[in-house]
């Protein structure tokens, strides 16, 4: 047993992970509990967090490990994104999306910069119905509807009469 | 423990059609169905939303309001970050009822407040989460200005006849300052009818601020004054840029009277050291008095040791100037951009004030050889030696030159120095002329195109003479419009000098006499085309080898240049 202590984790589906204490406390949601509460050897249940993801998480938790930068890295909206973020950020949209919201759930801000980037860059330099194709999203609004958005935020600079 | 190990207890479920979340997934469509859910779960949580937003440009955000209702709610949370004011109106009148109203819905979101109206009641229910705020109130005239700083008689008023606006009563925009905390950018410009609200106390309740930006371009009641020292002490350590701009005079900020607002020698030694230990930036107002510049400029230069960007105002004296170079500059090694009595029209020197001489200008070049960045303004008849020696000291760390000459009526000068400058920076990227006064066109654009350039970076060159101005990829020129003749001479050299633009990108040596010949020769529609529609067809029929006929695309080695034309004398 190394000096690490260990952590229990069980995905929704009820697979069990042994982590380290110090790649749970990337995740800020898992550090305040494990304070709170201490080690108790009992396993943590995350039943908004599918195996898989789980364990995409980690993959990430690990990497960034002892990233002295982890908490800041990308405050920076600007900034580009490291080539093994990139890589990461390879999946398909369901995967990326539930990656959000595991990062979101279990408040690991790192990666929710990341994926949020990553989602951003797919709305970038496009037009609504690029968009649209993109995100597999069907047009809601009338004619009417459209016409209005259009009057109300007309090119951003609405003229306050 | 090795990461491999970390991940050993995951059970192996992933074969078969199994998504990331473990459901089964059926087909396609059942697939598309779960990532549309999920995608509408993200939209729904405001972290996420906001992370996401902020990721994304305005125009990316405008572009999202149209992709569905759901895009278009979340999207105009974040289109109302940003609020500015046109500047529409000669005098602040209420908002339409519907206008309010928009606002009012939105006031929440408003992180950056630009504003021309000094009442910012119609807010109705205050912005508390700015972070910018920028005020300039639009006043009938500039009369206002000049009654604030006590240049004010009777006779500005009555002869343009504009009633004085009434003095503001109850909240104004300045009232948003107190109630915003993480304001790190505030800009004032003219706002003399809120003189009365903002106080030096308002001023020291900055120092609480996480100020990166300020921008103070306004006076102070007749009877405040902020001694300099206790303005030092209540700056914002964060403060990263600072600009005192007014239109006149800068001790219009600190008060009227030099001696009143001055800072002894011992109040100095007791302010923090450095006071301002993250100003990059200063921006002085481009008209200094004498008394100005020594007791406040100066004491407040020697305060600021990080500098990198100095903006300064014409220097009135040449003692002024003097003691600007050697004890200033000389002590401030850390400037790289240096923007002298940057172009205006009020800073014309007038022919009975001394402007800085020669050899102050040549002490500048001899100290600063790590300047990137200048921006000068000199007078054409005397100050032709100092640019050559300029650029001969400093040249090979010169980036950017900016010059402003002045020409007194009826001379006719040329320029002898542009050749000095591209002939010497060989890291030149920019380069811009303003030639003002009532001399004749004095630049020669043939000297431009003859000269070889020793930078081949030269990104963008800018000769402003007189009032048309002509412009052909990134190369302007202006000159008297009435002159036709000059026009297309003009037009002719311009379109020379982007031939040669290009040239210079691609070639690092001397430019080849064959390329000048090539552009000569293309079609008139491509010349036009390459000098913006400045080209005619007379110029280009002129500039072509007598024999040659539009089709003709045979290098000739005839001289490159036209026959001088003598019109411009």
């Amino acid at each position: 047993m190394s000096a690490h202590s260990q952590i229990l984790l069980t995905s929704s589906e009820g697979t069990e992970f042994i982590i380290d204490r110090d790649i749970a406390d990337k995740s800020m949601l898992l550090k305040c509990m494990l304070e709170d509460i201490g080690e108790i050897g009992q396993a943590v249940p995350l039943p908004n967090v599918s195996g898989p993801i789980l364990t995409k998480v980690i993959e990430y938790c690990t990497h960034h490990r002892d990233d002295p930068n982890f908490l800041s890295a990308n405050d920076d909206v600007a900034a580009e994104i490291d080539e093994w973020d990139l890589e990461y950020c390879k999946v398909d949209q369901g995967t990326l999306y539930e990656l959000i919201l595991a990062a979101n759930y279990l408040d690991i801000k790192p990666l929710m910069d990341l994926t949020c980037k990553t989602v951003a860059n797919m709305i970038k330099a496009k037009s609504p119905e690029e968009i649209r194709k993109t995100f597999n999203i069907t047009n809601d609004f009338t004619p009417e509807e459209e016409d209005q958005v259009r009057r109300e935020n007309g090119k951003g600079s609405r003229r306050l009469s | 423990m090795s990461d491999a190990d970390n991940l050993s207890s995951l059970n192996n479920n992933s074969e078969g059609n199994v998504s990331p979340s473990g459901r089964i997934v059926d087909d396609a469509e059942t697939k598309q169905a779960r990532v549309d859910a999920l995608l509408e779960s993200i939209a729904s949580i405001p972290p996420i939303v906001d992370t996401l937003l902020s990721n994304l440009s305005y125009k990316d955000t405008l572009a999202c309001l149209h992709v569905c209702k759901l895009w278009s709610s979340i999207a105009q949370g974040y289109l109302w970050r940003h609020v500015r004011f046109r500047d529409v109106r000669a005098v602040p009148v209420p908002l339409a009822p519907a206008d309010k109203a928009i606002i009012r819905s939105r006031v929440r979101r408003i992180r950056s407040l630009a504003t021309p109206l000094a009442d910012t009641t119609f807010l109705d229910m205050p912005c508390t989460q700015l972070e910018s705020l920028e005020i300039w109130v639009k006043t009938a005239t500039s009369i206002v200005s000049r009654l604030a700083i006590g240049g004010f008689s009777p006779e500005d008023y009555t002869d343009t006849g504009t009633p004085f606006p009434p003095p503001l009563v109850g909240p104004t925009a300045l009232g948003l300052i107190p109630m915003n905390r993480h304001l790190s950018s505030i800009s004032f410009k003219q706002i003399e009818p809120l003189a009365r609200s903002f106080t030096p106390e308002l001023f020291l309740s900055f120092s609480q601020l996480p100020l990166q930006s300020l921008r103070l371009g306004l006076a102070w009641h007749a009877i405040e004054t902020l001694p300099l020292a206790v303005f030092l002490a209540h700056c914002p350590v964060t403060l990263e840029r600072l600009e005192i701009s007014y239109d006149t005079f800068v001790t219009g900020f600190f008060g009227q009277f030099v001696n009143e607002i001055a800072m002894t020698s011992e109040q100095a030694a007791q302010l923090p050291r450095p006071p301002l230990p993250a100003l990059k930036t200063l921006q002085i107002s481009r008209n200094l008095r004498i008394g100005d510049a020594t007791m406040i400029i100066f004491p407040l230069l020697r305060q600021c040791p990080n500098l990198e960007e100095l903006w300064m105002p014409i220097l009135p004296t040449v003692d002024v100037a003097t003691k600007f170079f050697n004890q200033i500059l000389r002590n401030n090694l850390s400037i790289k951009i240096l923007r002298l009595s940057p172009p205006g029209f009020n800073s014309i020197i007038s022919r009975n004030e001394q402007g800085y001489s020669s050899q102050d200008l040549l002490r500048v070049a001899n100290t600063y050889r790590s300047l990137s960045e200048v921006e000068l303004e000199v007078k054409l008849q005397d100050e032709y030696p100092v640019i050559p020696t300029l650029v001969l000291n400093s040249g090979w760390s010169l980036e950017t030159i900016e010059l402003t000459c002045y020409s007194a009526e009826h001379d006719i000068v040329r320029n002898p120095y542009v050749a000095a400058i591209l002939q010497t920076c060989g890291r030149l990227k920019r380069l811009a002329i303003y030639v003002r006064g009532h001399g004749k066109s004095p630049i020669s654009l043939r000297e431009l195109v003859e000269t070889n350039w020793a930078s081949n970076q030269l990104e963008s060159l800018m000769i402003l003479v007189s009032e048309k101005e002509y412009r052909t990829n990134g190369w302007f020129a202006k000159i008297k419009e009435d002159n036709e003749q000059l026009q297309e001479d003009i037009a002719m050299l311009l379109f020379q000098l982007s031939m040669k633009y290009h040239a210079q990108k691609k070639y690092t040596g001397p430019i080849p006499a064959w390329l000048e010949i090539e552009a000569m020769l293309l079609p008139f529609e491509a010349a036009v085309k390459h000098t913006d529609g400045a080209m005619s067809l007379a110029a280009w029929k002129r500039i072509r080898p007598e024999h040659s006929d539009p089709v003709c695309s045979m290098p000739q080695h005839t001289p490159v240049f036209p026959p001088p034309t003598t019109t411009s004398e």
